[in-house]
């Protein structure tokens, strides 16, 4: 998979480019450029597209060429004439390589031993929007883009400390993407950096797409449906974590970064929590939680109550629940099972369409087909009911991911109370409990902080208090640094 | 080489193996101890003491404290070894190890035989047609799933389900207070002292589970605090005991507390309150029970694991927790009716005499060898000098 590229640099600059010429042949978009400075020979490498031609014109080309007199040795090219910024010698000729394929220039001079890189990277980009996964009332409207740099960019203006660090990496044995290490120095947990840092160097794969890839290939539990990781698309959410000690990946061409180690209550939180008056943040955050176990357990407790504990409701509401079945010619799983896949083949048929398609489809799909499946008899009136008040409750969760794993946990609970009833039900909620339980997120706990429970944590997880009382770091992030405020 | 990476990696277990905070080890002896019992116990106790009940619970809750101290004292004067260890090194190798099997052995007896009692519980209640055998195995695969973990997860698991149990409950014990009659605990202290004796082993097995404390004790960080912790413990456990007594009094008065079999399920199924979505409570109730036996059994579970893995050398908690599966099994399914479940557990002489055995017995003669021990070294630095 990985090439071999032979590192020694001539001091001709011609054999050079011959050899590059050879190992990068039929590639229209490489530029080579042979020109005279003086008496030496010299060149320059870059792909079409990727660098600034005008930067190379004027400050490259034109000083060189023109002005080349009085020079007496090769090294006063770079100290005397060249008028870039951002140069740096490579003494490798893979590196200069890599470097001119990710947009730098490469320049060759006779009687150099070295190479210089130009960073000359500029492409179109998108530039920064909004974070349309990650909506807030209040708060920035800045959104990752596609490109690296910009995002350091975006967090650093967070956290102007001499303490943070952004360490490179280079991901993919082709693609070669781009990945920053985000932390400060002395608040981060040490453990989670090095377990991060070992991990990263396992990776051996050709190509990283998206922050998603890496996301997947460090998680902890592969077979779990819960996300161990977080990826957010707002920088004000990655500074937050780091000034909470965690670690943050940015990762090139991906508008996500990713935040280790995740935990649930984390993941349930939004960045509005923060930015809203602290009662109306906890309310919130309490309702979020009911919301969670409603949507996790509405279903499978109608197909329960419909089919084994009809005792359990009121009369009155057993009979209103039984005249509307009538005529409904199949079982309450049945029809369970049925309205919640319709639920799911809506959401991802929504999210697949453009936009003005999106909008008919909810309405043929949510108004036309649930009237119409009421009235031709197949499905009862209070099943729709359960149906509409998951759907809304899973979007009470802000975090996409989580939502899909908990959808998954519901068709499994449905399934378990159609067989047994109010007893599958707890027994499907005590293994999803103890899955939870079982799981961590490099070295932290899943659920924490709900378990290994400290007083002072709990202050930020199902309420959030006023922000003059939160003076610590979370306790069980195990930080370096741990006041935030005196 | 690879032997060399797993010795290490064994030793950094080991290192940070102090794991257990003081509310993971107060909620683990909490919902280790606190199971079926509850439901049969009231019956039983009203009936040999009548309105004097909640007296003898709190002598039980005593009792039991010191039992507990007992088995604090054992930990702690081995150092905060492991149980199996710690019979081991007291009794040599076999004999150890012989005693260590019998503790696993009881332990799941008496945790089987309330697993029977929660099946049929849950058959009664939730599930008429479902075979007893379906429950038991869910059940059990799913304990399993759990005892398949570390203890640290375990403890995690206390901590959360402590919470989903004692919360709701708290709350339908005061809805249910609200319309019981508290003039029924009277009369106090009339009965003839051998009748609260009587009573007492029933209290005794309702407050069973203490031996959880020798898995948990040597995970815990906090050594000093653990005694203070255990203590608490015990506190939570009889006080919420006490209530489960004077409420069955208040609501159903001595004379119809006998005839009931489960008490305790009737009167929560007494409670109506006007105006809720819900009718007969005890549904929901019995859905909520399912995790009060399931914490007791799986931390049983997950403690004669642990002393099988230690005293046969096995690899791992993996290993032993299936070896247990069957007997957990085969026992639970032994018993024909509820009644028998009762005389094997309360009137049978053997089990009786083991339970004597192993929580009164086998402390004091390790404390005791231990003194002997330390007496001989004692001798043997004096007589070196």
């Amino acid at each position: 998979m990985k090439e071999t590229i032979n590192d020694e640099i001539q001091l001709k600059a011609e054999k050079n480019i011959a050899y590059l010429k050879e190992l990068l042949e039929d590639n229209s978009d490489v530029i080579f450029r042979s020109f005279n400075v003086g008496n030496w020979k010299a060149a320059l490498v870059y792909i079409d597209g990727m660098a600034d031609k005008l930067l190379l014109d004027h400050y490259v080309l034109e000083p060189l060429m023109l002005y080349p007199k009085g020079m007496e040795s090769v090294e006063q090219i770079k100290d005397n004439i060249l008028l870039v910024t951002d140069l740096h010698e490579v003494k490798k000729l893979s590196e200069g390589v890599n470097a001119a394929l990710s947009g730098d220039t490469l320049m060759f001079i006779d009687e150099l031993d070295c190479a210089y890189v130009i960073a000359t990277r500029f492409w179109p980009a998108r530039g920064v929007g909004d974070p349309s996964g990650e909506t807030v009332i209040r708060g920035a409207r800045e959104g990752f883009t596609e490109t690296v740099r910009f995002n350091t960019a975006l967090i650093r203006r967070r956290i102007r400390d001499t303490r943070l660090r952004i360490t490179p990496k280079a991901i993919g044995a082709r693609s070669k993407t781009d990945v920053a290490i985000m932390y400060i120095d002395d608040i981060v947990n040490k453990e989670v950096l090095h377990e991060l840092q070992r991990r990263i160097d396992k990776i051996n794969i050709d190509a990283v797409f998206d922050s998603a890839y890496i996301e997947q290939l460090i998680e902890d539990n592969k077979y779990s449906p819960f996300p161990q990781i977080q990826s957010t698309e707002r920088p004000d959410v990655v500074a937050a974590a780091l000034y909470e000690g965690r670690v943050a990946l940015v990762v090139d061409n991906s508008p996500f970064a990713i935040i280790v180690p995740a935990t649930l209550p984390n993941l349930f939180q939004s960045p509005d929590d923060y930015y809203q008056r602290w009662m109306h943040s906890s309310m919130v955050r309490l309702i979020r939680m009911l919301s969670i176990i409603i949507s996790l357990t509405a279903p499978a407790l109608y197909v329960a109550i419909t089919s084994f504990h009809t005792a359990i409701i009121p009369t009155k509401l057993a009979y209103a629940i039984a005249a509307s079945r009538e005529g409904v010619p199949f079982p309450a799983f049945v029809e369970a099972i049925m309205m919640e896949l319709f639920l799911a083949l809506l959401m991802e048929a929504v999210v697949r369409l453009p936009r003005p398609i999106g909008a008919t489809i909810g309405i043929v799909g949510g108004l036309i087909i649930g009237q119409s499946a009421v009235s031709a008899g197949i499905v009862s009136p209070i099943m729709i009911i359960i149906v509409a008040i998951t759907a809304i409750t899973t979007f009470v969760t802000p975090n996409y991911e989580v939502t899909a794993a908990f959808r998954l946990v519901r068709f499994l609970l449905i399934i378990a109370s159609a067989i047994v009833g109010l007893y599958g039900i707890v027994i499907g909620l005590i293994l999803l409990l103890i899955h939870l339980v079982r799981m961590k997120s490099f070295g932290i706990p899943y659920l924490a902080p709900a378990v290994d429970t400290n007083i002072k944590d709990l202050k930020d997880m199902y309420i959030r208090a006023p922000i003059s009382k939160l003076k610590e770091r979370p306790k069980y992030m195990k930080t370096g640094d741990k006041i935030r405020q005196k | 080489m690879i032997c060399i990476i797993f010795y290490v990696e064994v030793e950094t277990i080991l290192k940070d193996k102090k794991i257990i905070g003081d509310f993971g080890l107060f909620t683990t002896i909490v919902v280790g101890m606190v199971g079926i019992g509850i439901f049969s116990c009231p019956k039983e106790v009203i009936d040999k003491v009548g309105s004097d009940a909640w007296i003898v619970t709190l002598m039980g809750g005593i009792v039991i404290f010191l039992l507990l101290y007992l088995i604090y004292m054992v930990v702690k004067k081995n150092d905060f070894q492991e149980f199996s260890n710690i019979l081991q090194i007291n009794f040599g190798k076999l004999l150890g190890g012989i005693f260590a099997i019998a503790f696993a052995i009881y332990s799941i007896f008496i945790v089987s035989l309330g697993m029977r009692e929660f099946v049929e519980v849950i058959r009664l209640f939730l599930l008429r047609q479902t075979p007893s055998e379906f429950i038991l195995i869910t059940t059990i695969l799913t304990g399993t799933y759990l005892v398949r973990g570390e203890i640290g997860d375990l403890v995690k698991f206390n901590e959360i389900s402590f919470w989903i149990m004692f919360i709701p409950v708290f709350v339908v014990f005061i809805l249910i207070a609200v319309n019981a009659d508290f003039t029924n605990m009277l009369p106090i202290l009339n009965n003839e002292p051998a009748n609260y004796f009587k009573a007492s082993r029933y209290i005794l097995f309702c407050f069973g589970g203490i031996e959880i404390a020798y898995l948990i004790l040597p995970y815990v960080k906090n050594k000093k605090n653990s005694l203070r912790v255990l203590r608490k413990s015990i506190m939570f456990v009889s006080f919420f005991y006490i209530v489960v007594m004077i409420l069955v009094l208040a609501v159903f008065s001595k004379t119809q507390s006998k005839i009931l079999l489960w008490p305790t399920i009737s009167m929560i199924r007494s409670l109506y309150i006007p105006g809720t979505f819900i009718e007969r409570w005890e549904g929901i109730v019995m859905a909520l029970w399912i995790l009060f036996y399931f914490t007791t059994f799986v931390n049983t579970y997950f403690f004669s694991s642990e002393i099988i893995k230690n005293v046969f050398k096995l690899k791992d908690i993996k290993l032993s927790s299936l070896l247990i599966m069957p007997f957990i099994y085969v026992i639970a399914l032994y018993p024909e009716n509820i009644a028998e479940i009762y005389t094997l557990q309360f009137k049978t002489t053997p089990v009786i005499l083991m339970a004597i055995f192993l929580f009164i017995i086998l402390p004091i003669l390790i404390l005791l060898i231990g003194e002997v021990k330390k007496r001989k070294g004692r001798g043997k630095s004096l007589h070196e000098i």
